[in-house]
């Protein structure tokens, strides 16, 4: 029993230093940030004005590089620490982005970043590393996972295209945090090139069942590229697959959807041939509008809606009567605007609807057309005995806030009676 | 005499092997976690730092969230709590305020603070809960909910919200907490990131004492006067930075914060929502999750990061402590009872062969361990009894070690994410690490007795804790 004793107090003993050796560490690496942050601090404040007077036009390039090198520390870590100033701590979109990108190919910042993604992009296995001594450095390099991802998201911020390959590449990095960098660098590029590889990627996901890739980045990345790159997904449409084809539909329809945001108009513009492939279109009219997946025919209902074709309102009333709910769902949320006010009869039978989210999505369609069809949504409420009906519109109307004032004017469009509408609503309880 | 002599020497023998054998298990784990850590949340927060989480605000795949908070009886703070959740940023947030028939005046407060309006909407009961007294929507802000129910605890106002909650995520906040302005963003971070469906997403939840709030944020981050308050920033910082984080990278998360978690709605729905038969129905829920995917052959997530933060009142008084703490093992020892079948289950993986056990036995039944150690001294030496020559060694070890693991976590902080920023904060937070086991440890073992007592007798109330408000 004394060895107990002896190992208690050894072990005691050895907790005490490591106690010591923690706070030791701790206090140390204070010390080492606070001189770090002093010299960056210093940097900035004497390279900043240079700068923002390149970002305002008021100098020249030239001699403000000139400048800047001057300020910077010439010698062998001259970008890591450029890389510091420019990048480390502050937003880098506080600077003008063509500054900012000249200043990163100068300092060879950009190089620097390619080098450490580059050092990683076939990495060997951990048995190969240990079996070919002359592999384990490289694959020791792989754990530095920090500077790769910062490298492909700084390229990424940059927007410098040409290192698209080298990002494409990275999407096969060992480790997903500068996989998902990657995928955000190519989405910030959008280098018209890189695409394939993207939709490639989200090909492989589905039918690669150890892929390792995040679908959200990928679909983040590839809504990031102008519609018209959307005719390249047409391989993936008519895919047999059917998961590749939702994705592929889904991902047309956040590009249409993000297309509407950047043009930030209340109506939805119509889409033009240059913007969606007249190919492309015919597909969504075609084939995937009556496709064996509901997932596919539901994301075909925002894009048709955004169609200049004749046979659009013709699908969207096939899509507002399909057997899936959520189909109905999708097409009755595309067809709320204006311009579909033609299918206010159709919309109308959907208030009756046996899912209430198709309901909700129905009376919101009718109060967006316009005032007839706010009348034609009054009469309804005030003629139809489906209960639920009456509970979803009286429910909206109080989800936009519109019940308190507004029996008096839906009674004054509709014609009837103000008390009609109010008891309607007194009978429902509300 | 000699006889009954030669019974206790034997018993304290066998105490002893049991402690030592406790001292192993526990410690061991505890090593390996922290080591894990170490790693994991110094990559994190390195990663986390540069990045900043503002461009899933531009992402259209960033799904939408509801924030779900329950109130009882928290007139004094509904407001502020309200006000600060609301500046959170992130695309298509709504919050639902659950009113869990408050006896104060916390539904009038929200009432006049927020302009809000009754109104009838239809209340579809996915999962069953109390009844509804009426619903409340702001006037000016469109995406404030409140609901007025009957008394039902915590887990039924939950459940109530979810009921009404229309997005593919919602949040769980206590309302005595104050979300930083960003958290929500870093923690739908790992769920956009994963390529597996991520049920769970929770942050850090790190002591609201003694910091500074203004307009519903935290301004000034410093540590509370009094010393009761202290040790439990070490207790949170322990707990959080690397019992959770480590737990985590090895894939045996078993405990999340209720108090602030982002949760899959459907799944939540589907594994039948929050329960109402244990207290802690935050753990309750993990459980049944693992269970319910393991039953429905579903691959789910469960993350932690340490970059997401909400910062929490906590007791100010040993009453509200000793409370909070009952409740705690309380929770633990009910939860782990009701889904015992995981324990050594192997279908479980490292939760069933690792993590459960070590709940089990270190973190609940190690307070009965603990107290039979601390309890054989005195009993030994008051009948005659020699104390095993090894047996304080061992005990100045478990102390000393213990203190370890608290200053770890304290350098681990100060590391990564280094919130206390100043010197003579990080030293006091070390001072306190190290007087944590002379006094503090004790107390909260009392309390977690009593918490373990209370389970043997089939408990099943939730003891309320009353919070201070915030300072200004």
């Amino acid at each position: 029993m004394p060895v107990v004793s002896e190992i208690a107090y050894t072990g005691t003993f050895c907790t005490l230093l490591a106690v010591g050796t923690l706070i030791a560490l701790a206090l140390v690496r204070r010390k080492q940030r606070a001189k770090r942050f002093r010299e960056v601090d210093e940097l900035r404040r004497l390279s900043f004005p240079i700068i923002s007077s390149l970002a305002a036009g008021t100098l020249d390039y030239e001699p403000a590089l000139q400048v800047l090198s001057e300020i910077f520390p010439s010698g062998p870590d001259r970008a890591q620490v450029v890389e510091r100033v420019l990048f480390g701590g502050v937003n880098p979109a506080s600077i003008s982005m063509p500054v900012l990108r000249r200043l990163a190919l100068d300092f060879g910042l950009v190089e620097l970043w390619e080098r450490r993604l580059l050092c990683c992009t076939n990495p060997v296995s951990w048995r190969q590393a240990v079996s070919h001594p002359e592999n384990t450095l490289g694959r020791i390099r792989t754990l530095r996972i920090l500077p790769r991802a910062q490298s492909a998201e700084r390229l990424g911020l940059i927007g410098h295209a040409p290192s698209w390959r080298l990002l494409v590449r990275a999407l096969e990095d060992p480790h997903p945090e500068v996989r998902s960098a990657a995928a955000f660098a190519l989405g910030a590029i959008a280098e018209p090139q890189s695409f394939p590889a993207l939709v490639d990627r989200l090909r492989d996901i589905v039918l690669t069942p150890s892929a390792v890739l995040s679908l959200r980045h990928i679909k983040a990345a590839l809504v990031c590229f102008p519609l018209r790159q959307a005719s390249e997904l047409v391989e993936s449409l008519k895919h047999s697959h059917p998961r590749v084809r939702y994705l592929a539909a889904d991902v047309v329809c956040e590009m249409v959807d993000r297309s509407r945001r950047e043009g930030g108009a209340e109506e939805l513009p119509l889409l033009n041939p240059e913007d969606l492939a007249p190919d492309l279109a015919d597909l969504f009219l075609t084939r995937l509008v009556s496709d064996d997946n509901p997932d596919v025919r539901a994301r075909t209902a925002p894009v048709i809606a955004r169609l200049d074709d004749p046979r659009a309102s013709l699908q969207l009333v096939t899509l507002l009567n399909d057997v899936r709910w959520f189909v109905r769902l999708h097409a009755v949320r595309a067809v709320a605007q204006p311009r579909f006010r033609t299918l206010a009869e159709h919309v109308t039978r959907r208030l009756t609807d046996v899912n209430w989210r198709v309901r909700e999505a129905a009376v919101r369609a009718l109060l967006s057309f316009g005032p007839a069809e706010v009348r034609r949504l009054v009469n309804h409420y005030l003629t139809t005995q489906d209960r639920y009906s009456l509970e979803q519109i009286a429910e909206e109307l109080e989800r936009l806030r519109l019940l308190p004032g507004q029996p008096g004017p839906y009674a004054h469009r509709s014609g009837w009676g103000k008390a009609q509408v109010t008891g309607r609503l007194i009978g429902l309880g509300s | 005499m000699a006889e009954w002599r030669i019974i206790a020497e034997q018993v304290l023998r066998v105490l002893n092997v049991v402690l030592a054998c406790y001292f192993i298990a526990g410690n061991g784990t505890y090593t390996v976690l922290i080591l894990v850590s170490l790693v994991s949340v110094w990559v994190h927060s390195q990663r986390v730092g540069g990045e900043g989480p503002h461009r899933l605000l531009e992402l259209s795949v960033t799904p939408p969230v509801t924030i779900i908070m329950p109130a009882f009886n928290e007139e004094d703070i509904i407001v502020q709590s309200v006000r600060s959740t609301l500046k959170a940023e992130y695309p298509g947030l709504e919050v639902l305020v659950v009113d869990d028939g408050s006896t104060d005046a916390t539904l009038e407060r929200l009432i006049a603070a927020f302009d809000l309006v009754r109104v009838d909407l239809i209340y579809r009961q996915l999962l069953p809960t109390q009844p509804i007294r009426g619903f409340y929507l702001g006037r000016r802000i469109t995406n404030l909910t409140v609901i007025s129910k009957r008394n039902g605890g915590k887990p039924d106002a939950l459940n109530s919200g979810l009921n009404l909650c229309r997005t593919p995520y919602f949040c769980t906040l206590d309302a005595d907490c104050i979300l930083e302005r960003d958290a929500l963003l870093r923690l739908m971070r790992p769920v956009l990131a994963s390529p597996v469906n991520t049920a769970v997403s929770s942050g850090v939840v790190r002591v609201l004492n003694g910091c500074g709030v203004e307009n519903g944020q935290v301004a000034r981050i410093g540590l509370p006067r009094s010393r009761l308050e202290r040790f439990q920033v070490v207790e949170y910082l322990r707990s959080f930075l690397f019992g959770r984080a480590g737990w985590n990278l090895v894939g045996g998360t078993l405990i999340v914060s209720g108090a602030f978690a982002l949760f899959h709605s459907l799944t939540v729905v589907e594994a039948g929502g929050f329960s109402t038969d244990t207290v802690t129905e935050d753990t309750e829920l993990i459980l049944r999750l693992r269970r319910w995917a393991r039953e429905q052959k579903r691959r789910l997530r469960m993350s932690f990061s340490s970059d997401p933060v909400c910062w929490v009142q906590c007791p100010s008084s040993v009453s509200m402590l000793a409370r909070q703490r009952r409740r705690w093992q309380m929770g633990l020892c009910q939860t782990l009872w009701k889904n015992s079948s995981m324990h050594f289950n192997r279908h479980y993986g490292v939760v069933g062969l690792l993590s459960f056990p070590f709940h089990t036995y270190i973190e609940a039944l190690g307070a009965a361990v603990e107290f039979a150690g601390y309890s054989a001294i005195p009993l030994a030496l008051l009948s005659g009894i020699a104390v095993p020559h090894f047996y304080l060694p061992i005990l100045v070890l478990g102390l000393t070690y213990s203190a370890f693991l608290s200053i770890g976590s304290v350098v681990l902080e100060d590391l990564t994410h280094r919130r206390y920023s100043s010197l003579k904060d990080f030293f006091t937070l070390l001072l306190y690490a190290l007087l944590e086991n002379f006094g503090y440890r004790q107390l909260i073992l009392c309390f977690r007795l009593q918490g373990y007592l209370k389970f043997h007798r089939g408990f099943r109330q939730w003891e309320k804790v009353v919070h201070d408000a915030p300072n200004p």
